[in-house]
């Protein structure tokens, strides 16, 4: 209620904001005609973000349909998702030694827990928590996303690196013992910023077949004539397609819990059961942190480390369910789909997939309108940020699913923009002498080129999302 | 008991082909003095697989009462066997399987000289292959007598772009539970033909508990001291997974662990789709017939709480907990031979990578909690030359690089090097040596290799008396 309020309040502001942007384009159209001699392919657009859209949240309830028991195991796990670690004590621990956060929800909460960045920086409220002697890196602003940051390079700039590097660390906290480390330099010619993921949804996505996604992507390769053409994330482990995370490196919900939960967070866990940082004096808790949970006469969904139960909270999280269009005129943002489709975007962002048969009834056989093919793409040296994860290469993302962009804040890998027209024309981008041009590029041309109603609607659409 | 009876049987068999081999071996070693004329001839004899009681196979005796209890029910996990659609039934019998497996239970391959461990002395995949209607036909290279073997082709069929990944022996067509699924088993007459076959012998897990918590910078610490200060040419590197720690399980350090481990074994090997792997790797319409993924959480109330979870995170505790192999006597019977031995093993630089001990940091589990790891293994993946080099990439583990195997068990294992080539254990030690070529380096090893076969006879064979005393 206080989140949602919070949120409310923000739009608030959003809207004051988005009266000067009204204002501002009238005069960008006032003066259009005396400074550009022609609008059309390779212009600039002529449409405005309408902004996060108001209304019902539509998002952060589970998935219609759960079995009674499956609903009390997911109104009990909801909590694990939104508890706080402390790095010892009587409470949940196991945070640090160095974190980014201490709660999945900081960062996952817009427009519900589950979700993505909210609009005021949820970090401020952590890095100085319980004595903490951070500073705060210069990437993080208070009204910016929650980045997290990876490094490209090691420090000869040369060596590939690609990990997170935490932003924080417990020293200082007085529930951090005489641990004394000190956070990294982070130096602006090699970092990579990420912005979190929504997770909406993701218990569809896990399970879409692999043909369903290989099959897809290999028949826009040979069909697409804009020279659009992806690449399956195949697993190391198990050879099947990894479909989450910016680069599509994560496999499954459990295996991502398990890593954030040690990355993110520096809780141990099965999974990934060593500390980040080993410097003595800073691991003052037994591995790993969460595990399992021997002790008779519980709840069995507490039988496991929290990982499973995160995973088990996200699968049953249901995909966000479009609002009414921006404006209000339907009709806007059925022939925005119409646009988006004609001039390309739907090659990526595929409308939907169909799940298989689950063992959850109410993950089965469901129409995922996630917007996304699931697969890598270069998109040019503009947004490349040089780190290489399983068969992404420095240039190369997962097309992120579109599903809830309406309530997204904070657009692109790293969050760099608040303006879905902006995000838009970011996927345009040239060739350099490391990397391909953007498989965008034909898409973008065409967008600039459709008429100024057109490109409005195709961005209500997705603010509708 | 069974196990052991058969493993005796095979054992004593073996003793003819073992001479033979033997004399092949001298005459090898021979070939060598002649082309390397620094390199004595190694004259040592495998004493063969440690008679005596199965030094392993046990949980830690100091598991709490709610622990213990845990593993009993969870042992039951590990031997389970997997059908395809039929088997939901107790804690014995699961569905899942296929429809590509190696095998239809952790228990088949993981089995020697207890359950957990290596390959058995009979091959247990011809009593899984035709199993139930399956047509499968068994591949050239599997023997009733030899190592259950995995299969990997290193490049996909323009034999240029990597796969690496497990092409599984068998398939669930023609079997009563299967349905209509009609598919073939992989063509490996042509993979081999093609020299894009190789193959990947059983690790055994026990003790694995230990060797997930060893901290990262110690492995790492040992590691950099290595290649800082030996003149042997010896410089390991760690296969650091997604999270920036050490992998540590699998030929080539490529997991991370047990959970994960766990998961992707009951997918790869035995098809059983879960909440970590949870795709089929074969979707073929009419072969997959059962809704993903086959093994979850049970959110039935009224299952006690180690029902929860899925499979994965059961054969997990139940490795977790198994406790690590206990070296057994010296063979010949003379303690000071394997005391010298291990001196040996240590001078000619053996103990350079096969690191005699860790120690685990503070655990939640007691029995895991700071004790010492005595694994002989740095964990960290070497170049181990073009002889062994099995061009499949795994994480930063290259084409010619593996991890140090664990020696600990070694007594009781009956197939050495990761494609189970060899059941003596001094043609294991030999096959480290090898020279470089333009693709790979020469390997790590040859110096010691050198070192080794520079002993005195007699220090040879308290060497291997002391491998086989582990």
């Amino acid at each position: 209620m206080l989140r949602q309020a919070k949120s409310d309040h923000n739009q608030q502001g959003r809207g004051t904001r988005e009266f000067f942007r009204i204002l501002l384009l009238s005069a960008i159209i006032v003066l259009l005609p005396f400074t550009v001699i022609q609008v059309g392919a390779g212009g600039p657009a002529n449409a405005v973000d309408p902004g996060v859209r108001r209304g019902p949240l539509g998002a952060g309830q589970p998935i219609a349909g759960l079995t009674r028991q499956e609903q009390t195991v997911w109104n009990n796990v909801n909590a694990t998702f939104k508890q706080v670690n402390s790095v010892t004590g009587t409470g949940v621990i196991g945070l640090g030694p160095r974190f980014n956060s201490n709660s999945c929800v900081s960062c996952h909460s817009q427009p519900a827990p589950g979700g993505a960045s909210p609009p005021s920086n949820p970090l401020f409220s952590v890095y100085q928590l319980n004595g903490a002697q951070n500073t705060m890196p210069f990437f993080e602003n208070q009204s910016g996303a929650a980045l997290d940051a990876r490094f490209p390079f090691l420090s000869d700039l040369q060596t590939p690196d690609n990990g997170v590097h935490q932003l924080f660390t417990v020293t200082g906290r007085t529930d951090a013992g005489n641990c004394n480390i000190s956070q990294p330099t982070f130096q602006p010619n090699n970092l990579a910023a990420r912005n979190p993921l929504p997770i909406f949804g993701d218990g569809l996505v896990e399970f879409i077949l692999d043909s369903d996604i290989v099959n897809n992507a290999a028949t826009i390769c040979k069909t697409s004539t804009l020279g659009i053409c992806g690449t399956p994330s195949h697993s190391d482990n198990d050879g099947t397609i990894n479909r989450l995370g910016w680069k599509a490196q994560d496999r499954s919900l459990q295996i991502a819990a398990g890593l954030s939960y040690n990355v993110e967070l520096g809780v141990t866990n099965e999974l990934f059961p060593n500390e980040v940082d080993e410097t003595p004096g800073c691991n003052p808790n037994p591995l790993p942190e969460s595990s399992t949970n021997f002790t008779s006469g519980i709840q069995p969904y507490l039988f496991s480390g929290d990982p499973e139960r995160f995973a088990i909270f996200m699968r049953f999280l249901a995909p966000p369910t479009p609002g009414a269009c921006p404006g209000g005129d339907g009709s806007s943002c059925t022939n925005g789909q119409a646009q988006f489709s004609a001039i390309g975007c739907a090659q990526c962002h595929k409308a939907s997939f169909r799940t298989p048969t689950n063992t959850v009834k109410a993950l089965t056989n469901r129409v995922a309108n996630l917007f996304s093919d699931l697969v890598l793409h270069h998109m040019g040296s503009c947004l490349a940020d040089n780190i290489v994860l399983g068969a992404a290469q420095g240039d190369m993302f997962r097309t992120p699913p579109l599903w809830g962009v309406g309530k997204r804040v904070y657009f692109l890998h790293d969050g760099r923009t608040t303006d879905i027209v902006q995000a838009v024309e970011n996927h345009s981008c040239a060739a350099n002498g490391q990397y391909q041009a953007s498989e965008a590029n034909k898409v973008i041309d065409n967008f600039n080129a459709l008429s100024s109603k057109d490109q409005q609607d195709l961005i209500n659409f997705l603010r509708s999302l | 008991m069974f196990n052991r009876v058969k493993a005796s049987w095979a054992l004593n068999s073996k003793s003819a082909a073992k001479i033979a081999g033997f004399i092949a071996l001298l005459a090898l070693a021979l070939l060598r003095v002649s082309t390397v004329t620094t390199v004595n001839a190694q004259s040592a004899n495998d004493p063969g697989v440690r008679g005596g009681p199965p030094g392993a196979g046990n949980w830690f005796t100091t598991l709490t009462k709610e622990q213990q209890g845990e593993f009993q029910i969870i042992f039951s996990n590990f031997v389970e066997q997997n059908e395809v659609t039929t088997g939901e039934g107790g804690d014995v019998l699961r569905t899942g399987l296929g429809p590509r497996f190696d095998s239809n239970t952790c228990n088949s391959c993981h089995n020697f000289p207890a359950i957990g461990g290596s390959s058995p002395p009979v091959n247990q995949l011809f009593s899984v292959y035709q199993l139930n209607g399956a047509k499968n036909i068994m591949p050239f290279f599997e023997t009733p007598n030899g190592p259950t073997l995995v299969a990997r082709f290193p490049f996909q069929s323009d034999l240029s772009t990597p796969d690496g990944h497990v092409h599984q022996l068998f398939v669930i067509t023609g079997r009563g539970d299967a349905g209509s699924c009609n598919i073939q088993q992989p063509d490996f007459i042509t993979a081999a033909a093609q020299n894009n076959l190789i193959f990947r012998n059983t690790t055994p897990t026990f003790g694995s508990g230990m060797l997930e918590l060893i901290k990262n910078s110690d492995l790492i610490n040992n590691g950099t001291t290595v290649c800082n200060t030996n003149s042997l040419g010896i410089c390991g590197h760690p296969n650091l997974q997604a999270d920036g720690s050490v992998g540590r399980f699998g030929w080539k350090a490529q997991d991370r662990s047990l959970v994960i481990f766990s998961g992707e074994a009951y997918n790869v090997e035995e098809g059983v789709t879960n909440e970590l792997f949870p795709n089929e790797l074969d979707e073929t319409p009419g072969c997959v017939l059962n809704p993903l993924p086959e093994d979850s959480v049970h959110f039935d109330p009224t299952l006690p709480p180690k029902m929860f979870p899925g499979d994965p995170e059961r054969f997990a505790l139940f490795m977790r907990f198994l406790a690590p192999p206990a070296p057994g006597t010296c063979p010949g019977g003379n303690n000071a031979s394997c005391i010298n031995g291990q001196i040996q093993f240590n001078n000619v630089g053996c103990a350079l990578c096969h690191t005699p001990s860790f120690t685990t940091p503070p655990s939640v589990i007691g029995p895991l909690s700071s004790a010492k790891a005595n694994m002989f293994s740095d964990v960290l993946v070497h170049h181990m030359g073009p002889c062994n080099a099995d061009n499949v990439t795994q994480g930063s583990a290259l084409g010619d690089e593996f991890r140090t195997a664990p020696l600990w068990g070694i007594g009781q294992r009956i197939f050495f090097m990761s494609d189970g080539r060899t059941t003596d254990i001094v043609q294991a030690v030999e096959d480290h040596f090898c020279v470089g070529n333009s693709q790979y380096p020469a390997s790590e090893a040859n110096q010691v290799i050198t070192n080794f076969n520079a002993l005195s006879p007699q220090n040879q064979q308290d060497l291997i008396n002391f491998l086989r005393s582990l």
